[in-house]
C-alpha cells in the first residue's frame, strides 16, 4: 500500500511515466477479471485499457480508505459489465449436475493434469462455468480477495459471494472430472 | 475436515493460476499511449482551514436573522424614498407579497452560496 502511495503522488506530481508501475503490477489481474465477464480476448484488453485510464483520473480522488487493489478491480468489474451488456453474443453455459467429488479424486485429477495441456484445459473449465462463478473463484484463490473485498468488487452480498463460491468451486472440480473422464478411468 | 478445506483451497489456487488467461504482450505499452493522450491529473490542493474560522453553513445560520433584518430595512427605505405615484401604487398593492419574496430568495440564495463555499473550502469534513 506504502508503494502505491508513492506512485499516486510522484503521478500527481506530474510523473507520468510512474503510472507504469501501476500497469505492471494489475495488468494480468484486470485482464483476468475482464475475461471472466467477457470470455472474449479482444473486448477484456480493451475494457483493461479503458480501466486504466479511468482510475488515472480518479487517481486525485482515492483517498486509501480501502485498498488500492479493491478500488481499481471494482473499476474493471463495472466497466467489464458495462461491455458484457453492449456484446451481441451470449454464450450458453451447460449445467453440471451436482456430483459428490472426494479429496482422493481431486488429488488425482490434478497428478493426471501435469501435461503441457494443463492451462488449456483449466481454461476450458473455467470458460463452462457461468461468469460470476469463473469471477468470484478467481478473486478468491487467485488475488485472495477476502469476502468482505469481494463484495466491495462486485454487487453481491456477503451470504450471496460464499454460497456462489461453494458452488462455483463445485461446478470447478465437477467440471474438470467430466473433462478428464477418459484420462481418469485407470486412476479412479 | 479443517485440513481438507485447507488442502482444496490450495490445490484449487495452483490449479487456477496453471490456467491463468495472459494479455497481449503489447497490452500494457498500449495502455501507456493511451495515458500519454490523457490530459495530466494534477492534485488537488485544498485550501487550509484557518484555525479560527468557522464552517460557513454556521456563518448562515446565524446570518438568517440578519437577512431578514436587511430585507426589512431595504424595504423601509423603499417606502420612505419613493415619490412616484406609480411606485406608491405598486407598492401597496404587492407590499406583502414582494416582501416575501425578498425573504425567501435572500434565503435560499445564501443556502446555495454559503453551502458551496464549505463544498470548495472543507471537502473533507462531514
Amino acid at each position: 500500500m506504502e508503494e502505491e502511495r508513492q506512485w499516486i503522488i510522484k503521478i500527481l506530481a506530474g510523473d507520468t511515466a510512474c503510472f507504469s508501475c501501476f500497469v505492471t503490477k494489475y495488468q494480468h489481474m484486470a485482464y483476468m477479471i475482464a475475461y471472466r465477464i467477457l470470455e472474449n480476448r479482444e473486448e477484456s484488453e480493451e475494457v483493461v485499457q479503458d480501466s486504466f485510464v479511468k482510475m488515472y483520473h480518479a487517481l486525485p480522488d482515492f483517498q486509501f480508505g480501502s485498498k488500492f487493489s479493491t478500488w481499481f478491480y471494482k473499476i474493471i468489474y463495472h466497466t467489464a459489465l458495462t461491455a458484457r451488456r453492449r456484446q451481441s453474443v451470449f454464450i450458453d453455459y451447460k449445467e453440471v449436475q451436482p456430483e459428490q467429488v472426494s479429496e482422493e479424486e481431486v488429488n488425482s485429477a490434478s497428478r493426471a493434469l501435469e501435461r503441457e495441456d494443463r492451462k488449456e484445459i483449466i481454461a476450458r473449465v473455467l470458460n463452462e462455468l457461468p461468469s460470476d462463478e469463473s469471477l468470484l473463484l478467481t478473486l478468491f484463490y487467485l488475488e485472495e480477495c477476502s469476502i468482505e473485498e469481494i463484495y466491495q468488487i462486485t454487487d453481491f452480498t456477503v451470504s450471496n459471494i460464499k454460497v456462489k463460491l461453494f458452488r462455483a468451486r463445485k461446478h470447478f472440480y465437477e467440471k474438470l472430472k467430466f473433462l478428464m473422464k477418459h484420462e481418469m478411468e485407470e486412476i479412479l | 475436515m479443517k485440513e481438507y478445506d485447507k488442502n482444496i483451497d490450495q490445490l484449487t489456487h495452483d490449479l487456477l493460476k496453471s490456467g491463468m488467461e495472459t494479455p497481449s504482450p503489447d497490452l500494457s505499452a498500449r495502455i501507456m499511449q493511451r495515458i500519454a493522450q490523457e490530459i495530466p491529473v494534477l492534485k488537488k490542493t485544498y485550501l487550509l482551514r484557518p484555525v479560527s474560522f468557522p464552517n460557513f453553513m454556521h456563518l448562515f445560520r446565524w446570518g438568517v436573522a440578519g437577512y431578514v433584518g436587511i430585507a426589512v430595512f431595504i424595504i423601509f427605505v423603499l417606502l420612505n424614498t419613493s415619490t412616484s405615484e406609480t411606485m406608491t401604487y405598486i407598492w401597496d398593492s404587492y407590499k406583502e407579497m414582494i416582501i416575501l419574496v425578498l425573504i425567501i430568495v435572500s434565503i435560499i440564495s445564501s443556502i446555495f452560496f454559503y453551502s458551496a463555499l464549505d463544498r470548495i473550502f472543507f471537502p473533507n469534513r462531514n
